[in-house]
């Protein structure tokens, strides 16, 4: 996989094939497609860049971002229901993108979302001139390739060396409850308990005792961490690695902080004596 | 004005009905005026295990829906008079009541009782919600193993989410042999995971069983551990400091011993 070990780059786009690249954002995940490639290219590409991920990014919503290129509605309408049914992903519709058929136009529901989206977009002034919704609510690195038209954009904070977004979570998760924070890195005062998942497309603290389930880099990136002051998971994903702890057993050791992080392909834990 | 509190487990079968008749009955012979609620619609069963099941000829699906007044479609206890049940129906599903309808009816309790003991239905589903939503406090009775310990904890998130703040843990079917043998989790290891506070710990005891079938509560088995052990959870529940008391396992040594020295 990716031999990328620096930590600070944990979230920002990994060195994929140049037809797609998947980033995560606040309100979910945003899938950047060249349109001007092949569906067959592009289909595979997407199946690379998408292969093991697992089911952490189920039932989030996905943006199909063709970058205002022609991409046909029936080769669309191929891809949408690829990354549907295949991952289990809500496609909420890009505006960019072209005029959709009437068979792909979007439910009541998927409207909804983008309203929520629309209304917290942070600013709203500084790309005001852009002609699509969505890039309007969510600058792009992409913007700023020299294709693109320039213009004024407020780098998201993930855009600067050494920076990243970051979730904060107060309380213990309970089982069932469910986490996740594609944009960047989360931390958690509190506990994990068994049955309770965080996922995050870059590293996870948490600062008490993690005991579910939990999947750093979940977007692919195998050089993001899982941080705990007591690590006993259910099962611990970084990447598309997983890992559970020895099922004979219990760990009598005293609890200390503990990190798991991925070495030849293998998710190692060992005990937390600074970076 | 009196508290409601809803009795739930997110798996089913781990003693809510049980304890929901044998701590309705220690409170009521503490002298408070109680109403146990069946919310169990569809499934009913509480007024069996309290011996009622010939007197009921309401329940609160009529309540609801206004064929009877709520004072009559209480049924009082045949040995305790401040104790009164209303029954669920039967012939009605849990999605045949709204949670603001039961909420009402457990406020309108709530003015005329000192406590309202709401039976809930296991799970996390409509049942759940028409059982809590007038709840101002929980009781979640989970017993010692691990499945339904997770149970447990989903329900406290739900609770917790639902802004119930004031939530405690009875252990039920505790076995100190077991426990003793790690075959099951002992008290630590369930409020470790848990972290709400302890209102008791009910031993596991055979005759429950045989009570329930009677319909006559345990309670009244004055040779009980279990009875013992809903009495104490009742005070406790009425606001008086009782110790939770060290369930040891029987071994040959500690019967003798017990034997011996009288602390059976
Ligand atoms: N402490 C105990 N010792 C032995 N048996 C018990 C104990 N508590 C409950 N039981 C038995 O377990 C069974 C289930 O109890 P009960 O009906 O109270 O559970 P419940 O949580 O209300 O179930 P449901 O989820 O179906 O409503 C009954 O047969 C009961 O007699
Ligand atoms: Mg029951």
């Amino acid at each position: 996989m990716v031999e990328n070990r620096d930590v600070n780059d944990s979230i920002q786009a990994i060195p994929t094939h140049q037809i797609v690249e998947l980033k995560g954002f606040r309100d979910g995940l945003r899938l950047m497609i060249d349109a001007s490639a092949s569906i067959e290219e592009i289909r595979v590409s997407v199946k690379e860049r998408m292969a093991n991920l697992g089911d952490s990014l189920a039932g989030t919503s996905i943006v199909i971002d063709t970058g205002g290129q022609e991409l046909a509605a029936p080769d669309l309408e191929h891809l949408k229901s690829l990354i549907f049914e295949t991952y289990g992903l809500e496609i909420v519709t890009d505006p960019e993108s072209p005029a959709p058929t009437p068979d792909i136009q979007e439910d009541k529901q998927q409207k909804a979302k983008k309203e929520d989206l629309k209304s917290t977009k942070p600013n709203a002034a500084a790309a005001a001139d852009s002609q699509s919704d969505v890039d309007r609510i969510i600058p792009t690195k992409r913007k700023t390739k020299p294709t693109a038209k320039a213009e004024a954009t407020t780098p998201l904070l993930t855009d600067l060396p050494n920076r990243e977004a970051t979730h904060v979570i107060r309380y213990s998760l309970r089982s069932g409850q469910v986490e996740r924070f594609f944009e960047g890195t989360l931390i958690l005062f509190g506990d994990v308990n068994p049955g309770a998942e965080v996922i995050a497309g870059g590293d996870i603290v948490v600062l008490g005792r993690l005991r579910g389930l939990a999947h750093a880099g979940a977007l692919g990136n195998t050089s993001a961490i899982i941080m705990a002051m007591n690590l006993t998971p259910t099962q611990l994903r970084i990447g598309h690695l997983i890992t559970r702890p020895p099922s004979t057993g219990i760990r009598w050791s005293k609890p200390q902080p503990e990190i798991a992080r991925v070495e030849n392909d293998n998710i190692v834990v060992e005990p937390f004596n600074g970076f | 004005m009196g508290k409601v509190i809803v009795i739930t487990s997110g798996k089913g079968g781990v003693g809510k009905s049980t304890s929901v008749a044998n701590i309705g009955t220690a409170l009521a012979m503490l002298g408070k005026s109680v109403v146990v609620v069946d919310a169990d619609i569809g499934l009913r069963n509480l007024d069996i295990i309290m011996g009622l099941e010939s007197r009921v000829v309401y329940n609160s699906m009529d309540v609801i829906d206004g064929s009877c007044e709520l004072e009559k479609a209480l049924v009082t206890d045949r040995r305790v008079e401040n104790l009164k049940l209303l029954a669920a129906s039967q012939r009605n599903n849990k999605t045949d009541v709204q949670p603001e309808q039961m909420k009402d009816v457990c406020l309108k309790l709530r003015e005329t009782h000192d406590y309202v003991l709401i039976d809930s239905p296991a799970g996390i589903e409509q049942g759940f919600e028409n059982a809590s939503s007038a709840a101002e406090a929980a009781l979640i009775v989970t017993t010692p193993d691990v499945s339904a310990v997770r149970d447990a904890d989903r329900i406290i998130g739900l609770l917790q989410a639902k802004e119930v703040s004031d939530l405690q843990l009875i252990i039920n079917r505790f076995a100190p042999n077991m426990v003793k043998k790690g075959d099951m989790l002992n008290q630590y290891d369930v409020l470790d995971v848990l972290s709400i506070k302890l209102i008791g710990i009910v031993p596991e005891d055979p005759s429950i069983v045989g009570s329930s079938n009677r319909g006559l509560p345990l309670i009244y088995d004055a040779t009980s551990e279990a009875a013992g052990a809903y009495k104490r959870i009742a005070r406790r529940l009425d606001g008086q400091d009782v110790p939770v008391p060290e369930f040891k396992a029987i071994g040959w040594f500690s019967n003798m011993f017990g034997k011996l020295f009288g602390l059976d």
